[in-house]
């Protein structure tokens, strides 16, 4: 971005000022939002929280511009989107132009599309042998007889873009598996398909929020083989397994997530990633704000590095503008 | 070189693609349902699994699957770049050419003139930009990446009442300039662009059967080409009017344009595929 254009304010200090942005979702749950506005307004001089539908795209002469209130929201420091799986269609061109921008983003449009797909997930953290379980794609029940081949049943099965343990089925036969393929395919779902693991009914949740890590274990309810909170589990914070942080942040690492949430089972081989989430949950109830406040602090830490950045560079050009490119670096002065 | 040609049910349009390959220098052509493959990632490998497939025998893939299948195009994608198989389609570009605002935004950032045009999740952000438009303008609706309207509309009054006429929930809505001349729908095969010119008539827009055959000036075929290309695809249908893209499809009407230009297009694929093979070995 052309410094000129976009000249920003100094704080009697002479330090630039810093502004955040936060965009969510229509049905954000308005905790979440508000913790994060909380933090952030005690470390940025400007913060702004954007429902995504008031936001305005207008390309025109060349330009493409993310509006709200006539205001470029590429114009910030720093943004955050907050969004789900629902409604992506409108979300995917946002993070395309955040992309692009200036403004730093944690997350970015290709992790957004990864990180919202179970099967694609494991296949890319797989491939950078981040250790994951064996996993499948088919979009038939014709194609599902390669995967019970090769994991046998008990088999879970997920629709790919089920979140919140939604879409999440154990099948245990044949018969189980045809119905629910019949029903899943008349609507025209991606299946994913994983070996069950007996006798774990928890998994343990890490936080990679730039290099730190937050970690919980969550535990289904009884007689429910999932583990979320929604579904009626529990969690206990822990402190972090040095071998599991150092996966968790080499799998955020791959999808090119700042922030992020990776969840483990434990295997009988060791732990292994299952999914990681674009958007994840503070968990208020075990953590409080520990989660929110990581998150601005990150977000502040990059924003005040690349603001240095920004700053010397004017400073530099001032010199240069006023005595000349004669200018000595501290390198070569005598 | 050996070709496999994935899609949906076997159509026309497989027939004759399977017929050009084998008559161009493929020895060997397969047809394969895409609802047959099965991807199963395994440590640092991922299969692509049809019983009796095996994926390395194929120099190249034609890929010819709806739009919709992207979260299963996607992943194979990777599987075929990384073991340099040619498609017609880049990864990512499945992603891109199926959600239409998604797709006009990276025409625009890549420099492709658009018309003007205003995206919102919420169709009632138009109501506060109904005077910054030049009318008609083209009002297109979708829920998910399926467009469930696409209308022209004469005046602010009428781009206001069909806002508040909205029954169905909506998540997305695209508002366009209508640029007042001639669609040029081409089609795109490496570097050779076809177009068939469809004027307005009284009944809408000219059917492609009976749209003209035009030649383009030396920018607007660079124009399409580079549409094509920012939106990942080697073979394309461009649609653009005055020089400013609207839509660009991963596909050609193979039929239209066989009978329009005398040429056979499933030969010029085939050609093509043979050449950008050559060009990776």
């Amino acid at each position: 971005m052309n410094a000129a254009k976009t000249r920003k304010k100094k704080k009697p200090n002479g330090q630039l000022q810093t502004s955040l942005l936060i965009i969510g979702s229509r049905k954000y749950k308005k905790a979440t939002v508000k913790a994060l506005l909380e933090e952030a307004r005690k470390l940025f001089d400007v913060v702004l929280f954007v429902p995504i539908s008031k936001i305005k795209i207008v390309c025109d002469k060349g330009e493409t511009k993310l509006l709200y209130k006539g205001t470029d929201l590429t114009k910030f420091d720093a943004c955050y989107p907050r969004f789900s799986i629902n409604d992506f269609v409108f979300k995917e061109a946002v993070l395309k132009i955040l992309d692009k921008s200036d403004i730093y983003v944690p997350v970015s449009l290709l992790a957004y599309q990864i990180s919202n797909h179970k099967y694609y997930t494991v296949k890319e953290l797989s491939h950078a042998g981040v250790p994951t379980l064996v996993s499948s794609l088919f979009t038939s029940p014709e194609a599902a007889q390669e995967s019970i081949n090769e994991f046998g049943f008990p088999i879970v099965l997920k629709l790919i873009s089920g979140f919140a343990g939604k879409g999440v089925m154990l099948i245990h036969d044949k018969k189980e598996l045809k119905s629910i393929l019949d029903t899943v395919t008349l609507y025209e779902e991606f299946i994913s398909a994983q070996k069950f693991i007996e006798g774990v009914n928890s998994d343990y949740r890490y936080w990679v929020i730039g290099k730190k890590v937050i970690a919980a274990k969550r535990t289904g309810k009884k007689g429910e083989w999932r583990a979320n909170i929604s579904r009626g589990g529990s969690a206990a914070v822990l402190k972090p397994d040095p071998y599991m942080k150092a996966i968790a942040l080499d799998a955020s690492r791959v999808l090119k997530m700042d922030i992020s949430a990776v969840d483990f089972i434990e295997t009988p081989t060791g732990p292994a990633i299952i999914e990681v989430n674009f958007m994840p949950g503070p968990f208020k109830d075990y953590l409080g704000n520990e989660v929110p406040k990581a998150m601005v602090e990150h977000l502040h830490a990059v924003v005040k590095r690349r603001n240095m950045v920004k700053g010397i560079s004017a400073e530099v050009k001032e010199l240069i503008e006023k005595f000349g490119k004669s200018v000595k670096t501290s390198s070569s002065a005598e | 070189m050996n070709v496999l040609l994935l899609a949906g049910n076997k159509t026309d349009v497989i027939s004759g693609l399977k017929k050009a390959f084998s008559e161009n220098r493929f020895s060997k052509v397969t047809y394969l349902n895409i609802a047959r493959l099965n991807l199963i990632t395994k440590g640092t490998k991922t299969y692509v699994k049809d019983s009796g497939l095996n994926i390395d025998d194929y120099d190249a893939v034609y890929m010819r699957v709806k739009l919709s299948f992207a979260p299963f195009v996607e992943p194979l994608m990777d599987e075929l770049a990384d073991k340099s198989i040619y498609t017609q389609i880049k990864r990512g570009s499945y992603y891109i050419n199926s959600n239409e605002p998604l797709q006009l935004i990276t025409l625009s950032q890549a420099g492709v003139k658009l018309a003007k045009t205003a995206i919102v999740a919420d169709p009632r952000q138009i109501n506060s930009m109904v005077d910054n438009f030049s009318y008609p303008v083209i009002f297109k609706s979708f829920k998910g990446l399926e467009k469930t309207q696409a209308i022209v509309l004469e005046s602010k009054k009428q781009l206001s009442s069909q806002i508040d006429s909205l029954r169905s929930k909506v998540n997305c809505v695209v508002v366009r300039e209508f640029i007042d001349a001639p669609l040029q729908q081409c089609a795109v095969i490496g570097d050779n662009v076809f177009c068939i010119e469809r004027r307005m008539t009284d009944n809408g827009l000219q059917e492609l059967s009976k749209g003209r055959f035009v030649k383009l000036s030396r920018e607007e075929k660079k124009t399409v080409i580079n549409a094509a290309q920012v939106c990942g695809c080697d073979i394309a249908t461009v649609k653009m009017a005055k020089g400013h893209v609207t839509e660009v499809i991963p596909d050609i009407k193979f039929k239209v344009f066989n009978k329009k230009f005398s040429e056979d297009f499933y030969s010029l694929v085939a050609e093509n595929f043979a050449k950008k093979i050559g060009e990776k070995k």
